[in-house]
Formats: C-alpha cells, sequence, structure tokens
C-alpha cells in the first residue's frame, strides 16, 4: 500500500523534473542570442535590449501560470525573423538612401546582367555543337509553330471582319433522310421575303445565287469569271467596302452589276466604270448589264468569294428565269439573314420552319430540319461542301495545332534534357557562384535569363525562317496568303508568347536541378551529376518519341489511304477522258453539232454529251416518293443525272442488269436507268419494268462512285436528255497515245464551232485527284512535320548520347582493358536509349491506333491498316534512334582506353 | 485589429506621448500600449525598438543604460524638447484627422 502511495507521489515529481530536464530557458536564451547574433544587422547593443525585454515578458507570463517553455516560444516568435529585424535596426543607422544592407544582393544588378550575358555568349563559342543544336533545333521547332499558328489564325479569321458577324447566319435545312446528317443550303427566293415581314427579330434578309465561269465581252475580248446574283440586301449585311457608288441602291434596279476594283482594273482599265454597260453572258442568262458600283475585293478570309454582283432584280425579269420567283415551290438561293440583337436564334429556327410548313403543308419536317449557321462557322464547321468557297474543316485546324505544339514540345524537350545532361560542365560555375555568396534564386534567375537569352535568339533566326517560308508554305496550303495579309498584332503576340512559353519550358526544370548542387559536390569529386534530373530526361525522351512514333503511324496510313483511293477500282475508267464544261447557254445548244464534229478525228475515241460527269451527277433530290413492287410507297434521297446515248460507254461504266438507252428505241426519252444502289433501297426483286413516275426502268447500271470517297454510293436515276437545257458537259475519250495534238485538234474543232465560248477542259483523272487536294496537302504536311519531329528528335538523342558516352569515357577504358568487345560496348551505350525507344512505341501504337480509327472513320471507303504499320513506325524510330545514339557509341568504343583512364 | 500601416504610423506620436508622462523602457512601453488599448493594439519589439532607435537618431528622445532591479542592463527612453515640440504637431494631425472623421461619421448617421 505504501509503496502504491510513494508511487502516485512519485509520477507527478518525475515528470515535473524530466520536463524541467528537457527545458532549459537559459541555454534556450543563450542560443537565440546566438541566432541574433548572426545577423550583420544586429549590434550587441541591440541584442542587450532586445533580450532584457524578452526576459521581462517571459518573468511576466511565467507567474501568470504559463510553463518557461510555453512563455518562451510565445515570446521568442513574436521577435521578427531575424533577417528582417537585422535590415529594420540597419535602416535606423544607414546613410545609405536604399536603405538596403549591404549584405543583401540588390533585386536588379546591370552589372550581374552583363556578367550573365558574357557567360552565355562564351558558352556559345566554347560548346559549339551543344549550342547549335539547341539554338537550331529551337528555331526550327519555333519557325514552325509559328507558320502554323499563323495559318490556323487565318481559318479562324474567316468572316469575323464582318461588322455584325455575331448576328449574320445563313439558313440551312437538314436532311429529311433518316440516319443521315446533311445539309442543302438552297431556300426559294421567297422566303426571305416572308421571313422579313413575318419574324420580328430578323433586321434583314437576303439571298444569292452563285454565278461560275459567266464570260464578259468587252469589244473584242472575253474576260472569264466567278460571282453571285444578289439582292439589294446584300450590303447592308455584309460590311463589304463599297468604292464607289451607292450601297443601298447599287443592285436594287435589274440589270445592276457591283464589280470589284480588281475585275474593274481588268476589264477596263483606267475608264471610269459608273454608268457603262457590259455584256454578260453566264449558263442560263445572256444580257446587257450597267455598272452601279465598284466594290473593293471581298478579304481572302470571306467564304463569300467574288469578283461582281448581279442584281436578282435582273433573274426576275428574264422570261426563262421569272419562274424561279415568288414560288415555294423552286429552291435555288442561298439565304442569309440578320438578327436584331439579343434574339435566339434557336426561337427564329423554329418560326422559319413554322413559315415553310404554312407554305407547303404537303412537305414533311423533322423538329429540327431549319438551322441557322453562323457565318463564322460556315468556313470550318459547314457540312456542305463547295457551296460558296472552298471550305475547310475544324478538325483539320486542330490537328495541325496540336502538331504545332508537338514540334514546340519537342524541340523544348530537347533543350531541357541537354541542359540538364550537361550539368556536369557547370558544377564549377555553379559551386564557385553558391560560395562566393549567390543564392539559389539568384541562380534560378540565371538560368532561366541564359534560357530566355537562347529562346530569343533562336526566335530570331525562326523568325528569318518564318519570313523565308511563308510564302511558299501559304501556296502549299493553297490560300496564297501574303506576310502584309497576316494581321500583325496577333503575329506579334504568338511571337512574344512563343518566347515566353519556351523560355519557362525549357529553362524553369534545368534552373531548379542545376541551382540545387551543393558547392561540397566539388570536394568530393560528385560524379554523380548525370543521374540528376535523369528520371525527368527519360521521361521527356519517351514523351518525344511517342510523339514521333504517332506522327510517323499517321504518315503511313494517311499514305496509304490515300494510294488506296488513287488504285481504287471506282466503277468508271478516268485515265484519257477530256471533259469539256459549257458556260452558256448558246454552246450548250449546239453540243450536239460539236460532237458530231469531234467524232469525225480519229484519234477521238468517242464523245458524251450530258449534264453530269461520273463525278458529280447533276443534281439531287430529297424525299422523293417511289413505289416498291408490293405498292408501299418509299422515300428515298437520289440523285438525277441527264445523260445521252454514248455517256456509258465513254466512262466505261457497265450496265449490270437490262440494257442501256439506244437510239433504236426512240421511245427511251420515256425510259428511265437506275443504279445497283437505287434498287437496294427500294428493295425491289426486279427492278426492270418497274415505273419510276410512270417511267419504266430498263437497265440498271453497276455501281459507280460519283463523289468523294467520305461518302457511300447513293441512288441515282438516268434520264435520256436529249433537248435538255442543262446538257453543259462534253465527255471525250481519246487514244492514250500522243494527248497534246489530240487536244490541240479538239480546240481546233471547238474553236471552229463555238464562237460564243472561250476553250476550257479538263482531264477527268486530275480532276478526281483534286477531289483529294486536302487530304493530299494533309498526308504531305504530315509528312514534312514527321521528318521535322524526327530530326528534332535525333538532335536530341544525339546530344544526350555525346554526354553519356563523355560520362561513361572511364567506365568503356577500363571495361575495355578487361576485355570487353567493341559490340559489348556499343550494345550497353545503346541500351539506355533503345529501352526509352521501345516504351515510346509502347505508348504511342494505341494512340496512334486510335487517331488514325477516328481519321478514317471520315471515308466510307477505308484502307486497311495492321500490326505491319505500327511494327514499321517501331522499327523506323529504332533504326533512326540507333543511329543518332550509335555515331558516338561507336566513337566511345572504338577509342584508344589508355585515353580515358590515364589520369585515374 | 489594425492595419500595419496605421500601427507604424501611430508609433511615432504614441512613444512621444507615453516618454511625455516621464523616463521608461522598451517593454514598458509595449505593456503600457497594450493596458491602454485594452490588447487590441498589440506591439512586438522587433515593432517598438528599431522605432525607438529612429526617434533618437532624430533628436526627439534620448537614452542611457541602468541596471535593474533584477541586476540586468536596461534602456531607458526619455523625450527631448525636440520630442515636445514634434508631439504638438502630430497631436494636431492626428486630432485634425479624428474630428473629420467625427464629422463624416456624423452626417452618415444622420442619414441613416
Amino acid at each position: 500500500m505504501s509503496s502504491k502511495n510513494s508511487g502516485g507521489r512519485l509520477k507527478p515529481w518525475i515528470e515535473r523534473k524530466t520536463k524541467m530536464a528537457i527545458f532549459d530557458l537559459e541555454n534556450a536564451i543563450r542560443k537565440w542570442r546566438k541566432s541574433l547574433f548572426k545577423d550583420p544587422g544586429l549590434e550587441e547593443n541591440y541584442i542587450i535590449e532586445l533580450e532584457e525585454a524578452l526576459r521581462e515578458e517571459i518573468e511576466e507570463l511565467v507567474e501568470g501560470g504559463m510553463s518557461e517553455e510555453e512563455a518562451f516560444q510565445r515570446v521568442a516568435a513574436e521577435v521578427a525573423p531575424t533577417k528582417v529585424l537585422g535590415s529594420e535596426f540597419y535602416k535606423v543607422r544607414t546613410t545609405r538612401r536604399s536603405g538596403r544592407p549591404s549584405w543583401q544582393a540588390p533585386q536588379f544588378m546591370p552589372a550581374l546582367l552583363w556578367h550573365y550575358l558574357k557567360i552565355s555568349l562564351r558558352k556559345i563559342k566554347r560548346q559549339k555543337s551543344y549550342s547549335f543544336i539547341n539554338i537550331a533545333g529551337l528555331s526550327v521547332g519555333m519557325a514552325c509553330f509559328l507558320l502554323i499558328l499563323t495559318s490556323i489564325q487565318f481559318e479562324l479569321s474567316y468572316d469575323r471582319f464582318f461588322e455584325n458577324a455575331d448576328k449574320l447566319f445563313r439558313v440551312a435545312i437538314r436532311s429529311d433522310a433518316p440516319d443521315e446528317v446533311g445539309y442543302s443550303i438552297t431556300t426559294s427566293q421567297i422566303l426571305s421575303e416572308a421571313l422579313k415581314t413575318n419574324i420580328p427579330e430578323i433586321e434583314s434578309a437576303g439571298i444569292i445565287q452563285r454565278s461560275r465561269n459567266a464570260v464578259f465581252q468587252i469589244e473584242t475580248e472575253s474576260f472569264t469569271e466567278d460571282g453571285f446574283f444578289a439582292d439589294e440586301n446584300f450590303f447592308q449585311m455584309f460590311s463589304f467596302d463599297m468604292i464607289r457608288g451607292n450601297r443601298s441602291e447599287a443592285l436594287t434596279a435589274p440589270n445592276s452589276i457591283v464589280l470589284t476594283d480588281d475585275l474593274a482594273k481588268k476589264i477596263l482599265g483606267s475608264e471610269d466604270p459608273i454608268g457603262k454597260t457590259i455584256h454578260y453572258k453566264g449558263r442560263f442568262l445572256s444580257c446587257d448589264l450597267n455598272i452601279t458600283g465598284i466594290m473593293r475585293q471581298p478579304p481572302k478570309n470571306s467564304h463569300l468569294q467574288f469578283n461582281y454582283l448581279i442584281s436578282t432584280a435582273t433573274m426576275a425579269v428574264h422570261k426563262d428565269l421569272g419562274e424561279w420567283f415568288n414560288t415555294w415551290d423552286i429552291s435555288a438561293f442561298s439565304t442569309y439573314v440578320e438578327l436584331k440583337a439579343g434574339s435566339s436564334h434557336k426561337i427564329t429556327e423554329q418560326k422559319i420552319r413554322k413559315i415553310m410548313l404554312d407554305a407547303r403543308p404537303h412537305v414533311s419536317m423533322k423538329e429540327d430540319a431549319v438551322y441557322l449557321q453562323p457565318v463564322t462557322d460556315i468556313h470550318l464547321k459547314s457540312q456542305v461542301e463547295g457551296a460558296t468557297a472552298t471550305n475547310n474543316r475544324i478538325q483539320t485546324v486542330y490537328l495541325f495545332g496540336a502538331i504545332a505544339l508537338l514540334i514546340l514540345l519537342i524541340a523544348g524537350i530537347n533543350s531541357v534534357n541537354l541542359s540538364t545532361a550537361r550539368a556536369m560542365t557547370r558544377l564549377k560555375e555553379i559551386c564557385m557562384r553558391k560560395v562566393i555568396g549567390a543564392g539559389r534564386i539568384q541562380l534560378i534567375k540565371q538560368f532561366l535569363g541564359e534560357s530566355y537569352f537562347f529562346t530569343t535568339l533562336a526566335m530570331g533566326m525562326a523568325f528569318l525562317i518564318f519570313y523565308t517560308l511563308f510564302p511558299k508554305y501559304s501556296y502549299f496550303l493553297g490560300n496564297d496568303l501574303t506576310l502584309n495579309e497576316v494581321e500583325k498584332m496577333p503575329l506579334i503576340f504568338t511571337i512574344f508568347g512563343t518566347i515566353l512559353f519556351v523560355g519557362a519550358l525549357s529553362g524553369l526544370y534545368p534552373a531548379f536541378v542545376l541551382s540545387a548542387f551543393q558547392p561540397l559536390l566539388l570536394l568530393k569529386k560528385y560524379t554523380g551529376t548525370w543521374l540528376k534530373g535523369a528520371r525527368v530526361r527519360n521521361l521527356l525522351v519517351i514523351f518525344q518519341f511517342s510523339a514521333v512514333v504517332v506522327l510517323m503511324i499517321g504518315a503511313i496510313v494517311i499514305t496509304k489511304q490515300l494510294n488506296f483511293i488513287k488504285n481504287m477500282n471506282l466503277g468508271y475508267e478516268r485515265e484519257h477522258i477530256v471533259i469539256l464544261p459549257l458556260n452558256e447557254e448558246e454552246a450548250i445548244k449546239k453540243a450536239q453539232v460539236l460532237k458530231t464534229r469531234l467524232l469525225e478525228y480519229s484519234k477521238i475515241l468517242g464523245v458524251t454529251v450530258s449534264d453530269s460527269s461520273p463525278l458529280r451527277l447533276g443534281s439531287s433530290i430529297g424525299g422523293k416518293r417511289i413505289k416498291h413492287e408490293n405498292g408501299e410507297e418509299i422515300k428515298i434521297d437520289m440523285h438525277m443525272a441527264h445523260i445521252d446515248h454514248d455517256f456509258l460507254d465513254v466512262f466505261g461504266i457497265k450496265i449490270a442488269e437490262g440494257r442501256n438507252f439506244s437510239q433504236e428505241f426512240p421511245s427511251d426519252d420515256k425510259r428511265v436507268l437506275v443504279n445497283e444502289a437505287f434498287v437496294r433501297r427500294i428493295g425491289w426483286k426486279k427492278p426492270l419494268n418497274n415505273l419510276l413516275n410512270g417511267s419504266p426502268v430498263i437497265g440498271v447500271i453497276e455501281d459507280f462512285h460519283f463523289d468523294t470517297l467520305h461518302k457511300t454510293i447513293e441512288p441515282a436515276v438516268f434520264y435520256l436528255g436529249e433537248g435538255f437545257s442543262g446538257m453543259a458537259n462534253i465527255g471525250i475519250r481519246i487514244r492514250p497515245e500522243d494527248p497534246e495534238s489530240t487536244l490541240a485538234e479538239i480546240k481546233n474543232i471547238f474553236s471552229q464551232a463555238m464562237t460564243s465560248q472561250s476553250f476550257d477542259f479538263y482531264f477527268l483523272d486530275d480532276a478526281y485527284n483534286r477531289l483529294y487536294r486536302n487530304e493530299q496537302r494533309l498526308a504531305l504536311m504530315i509528312g514534312y512535320l514527321e521528318g521535322l519531329a524526327i530530326i528534332l528528335g535525333c538532335m536530341g538523342l544525339f546530344g544526350l548520347a555525346t554526354f553519356a558516352a563523355q560520362r561513361r569515357a572511364k567506365e568503356i577504358g577500363i571495361r575495355k582493358v578487361l576485355g570487353a568487345s567493341v559490340f559489348s560496348i556499343i550494345r550497353m551505350i545503346s541500351r539506355e536509349f533503345v529501352e526509352l525507344v521501345v516504351i515510346s512505341n509502347v505508348i504511342a501504337w494505341p494512340l496512334g491506333y486510335l487517331f488514325l480509327k477516328k481519321w478514317l472513320q471520315g471515308y466510307a471507303y477505308r484502307c486497311s491498316f495492321g500490326i505491319d504499320v505500327f511494327i514499321l513506325a517501331g522499327l523506323g524510330t529504332l533504326l533512326i534512334a540507333l543511329f543518332a545514339v550509335g555515331l558516338h557509341t561507336v566513337k566511345a568504343a572504338w577509342s584508344n582506353p589508355l585515353e580515358s583512364i590515364r589520369y585515374e | 485589429m489594425s492595419s500595419k500601416t496605421l500601427i507604424a504610423a501611430s508609433a511615432k506620436p504614441i512613444i512621444l506621448s507615453i516618454l511625455q508622462t516621464g523616463e521608461n523602457y522598451g517593454y514598458q512601453i509595449i505593456k503600457r500600449v497594450r493596458q491602454a488599448s485594452g490588447g487590441t493594439l498589440e506591439w512586438s519589439s522587433s515593432l517598438l525598438y528599431p522605432v525607438l532607435h529612429r526617434l533618437e537618431k532624430d533628436g526627439m528622445i534620448q537614452s542611457h543604460w541602468k541596471i535593474s532591479e533584477k541586476g540586468r542592463m536596461r534602456r531607458n527612453y526619455s523625450i527631448t524638447d525636440l520630442g515636445r515640440k514634434e508631439l504638438i504637431v502630430e497631436k494636431e494631425r492626428w486630432i485634425n484627422v479624428h474630428n473629420v472623421l467625427k464629422e463624416f461619421w456624423r452626417t452618415a448617421e444622420a442619414l441613416d
């Protein structure tokens, strides 16, 4: 019991004693005082004074019941960090204006800046190959980035120059067919008038129609030009610059034309054009027009590209074209609307749909059939091809943007890797700076500054490359943009933004790694500096090579798909076929005469007159109702072509069932041919003699691709088009031998037969290849960028291999002395890089696969690709990497071991 | 509770006012401020001592070393004639500020 009691008394005593033993106030104050003495700003009498205050407050707190330790902690914590305290005392006694203690580094030292610059320049001079790899890599990467970004900026700027761009929309009608997303942008003329009067949200509405290859006759000279028919609202909606004439009246009266300044200069020279009359010959119209205005040529970043505008009133008064007006049944115009500020386009779409339905109650329209397409979206997001100008795809813009960023990252990573890898060469410098008194922040600033110096230098070179290559690049892209047309402010922002980004990208990490070296390393003969940042360096190399592999896989498959398209059996022959498009009425009327004369020439194997070519069938009709054999009505979208008896023979298109149109059957003009897709769509078991709008089917044509391979073959109907006014295509099959002289003879015959129209022709295979111009451009571009990425990646690997060989020179020497073979040494050094490339492949393959799968989904007909593509890309990168690493490795392996180990 | 700038600006007139009533030393000044403000104004030695030294350098206060009751060295400060004159000027400035604020707040309250 007593022992228990004494134990109970002992416990708090022991605790108290232990606590006392742990905390010794005098000792703590001594240490605190010692820490203050380290501060050069605090003199002894200041410290005595501070200590007196500290002691008094502690005593007071202890009297109040606080433990000594707690009191000390609390009071000592109240004294500001000694550095700040010292400088506060220093400020009182110094005569310096800044009040900054002499032992503290100033915020900015111009002398040091100059010194850093000298060091950087010296580095470039002494380490030529490193500097070359670094600066050349960065400048090529940045030049490429600038080029791509400028074109992206141009693509994104389309139609944003209109003053009311955010309020302008084009009326588009979604396709009625199930499972299909497509748009039509042709509406009736009457729609725009109805919209203006019935929908209060609409500020203005107007119509335009394309006028292609029209001929202007000025005395004896003729000029073939493209333009639009437009109504009086055109200039109210689109803020194109009007140089002469009245914006609101120029397109009001019939037979009015507004020319662009370029066209006016071209056809009229220096004459005053206003009030002059010129003769116009188009496909449907031929008349004299009065020049009522001159406007500036539309900017290249407008989806409306034209050289002239003719008032739609000119068409309305024409005896044959007047029927296009004031009817809901003919859709021949594109309608544009300008909404009032704050109006919802969704609500307006519904109202437009209602107006259209009210006007044509028998037509069915899906709930979301009417779509107001923002004009700023037309160039990149429009799904209607070639409606007003050549459109691009937003996906391509994103793809280019991603590639540009990849190239920039690859170049930046080279810089990071080389800086950290060659840290050894800077060890002495860094340690000396630290010994002399440089702080880590100061060193970080120095290295970052160095990185910005290199980046700025590289940007200078990049700009030169950009300036030199820009015209070729824009020609290649097909936009023919000149540097004068590039908006300057975004370019300047891009340049400075790139410098900021790349400088930080390539400088931050090395700055932190290098500034962390301890001066003690110098004494320890530290050899592990290579290892500093090795893991990050490896990750970066893996990233670089993954990007290279993805690009390589992309380049291979895109080329494969293009070859697939090129060599695909399209169901028709496209070699040795010349197409003569007819542009105006008189020429179309004389087409048969021309055909007869052409057939007299021995080098011509066949001639056909039609409204179509195998690349584009005459016209398309949506929602046509066709009767199935069982009496059920089926609604289909189909193409409609007017051909003659020779169309199928000239283009080598085969008949699957039944027969072709024949001269022996005069009543064939009331019969039709259909394609296999048509039969499949309707589901006819026995297609022959079925009726199509009362016309019996006499033959089924084997399917042929009359559109790009992005789309599947659609149903098509062929009529015998003799006497049809749209027969504006002459197809000529020529003998393969000596096409130049054949063409010269065709021109000769054409000129004799056609006095009203200039000779214009194209080869069918060229036109086919032009359909894939965007893809070919994309493939070429990716090919170039792929090459660039490989070169940049290899430059980095080459640099890293150099340092690896240097670092391991002694090891290699010793291994050789001990009997290692050259091959085993090469294998040893190459191994670490090969491993990285293999890992990159493992990462890149699935990424590449996903990307290509997505890209190929854009084609209805795709090439197949298997593991061989990936293996090819893998082997390719491996070989290239081995080549880059090999040069130094072989040199290191062959070197005399004595050279490297003699100083050991 | 007070902002740093306000504490720094008011340090000079407060120190001069305290010393006007008699000689004093660092920690005692801190305590007087704490008591007078009811604990809302908490000075630290790192704030007080540089200001004391600045005032001494400017000739507004003077100091001498003494041995405290506990046998430790202690520096005592007292106000000079220049300091008294400066205090009159400071007093006027702060009263002015005080009056202006009072006037505005009175008007604001009346409007409420």
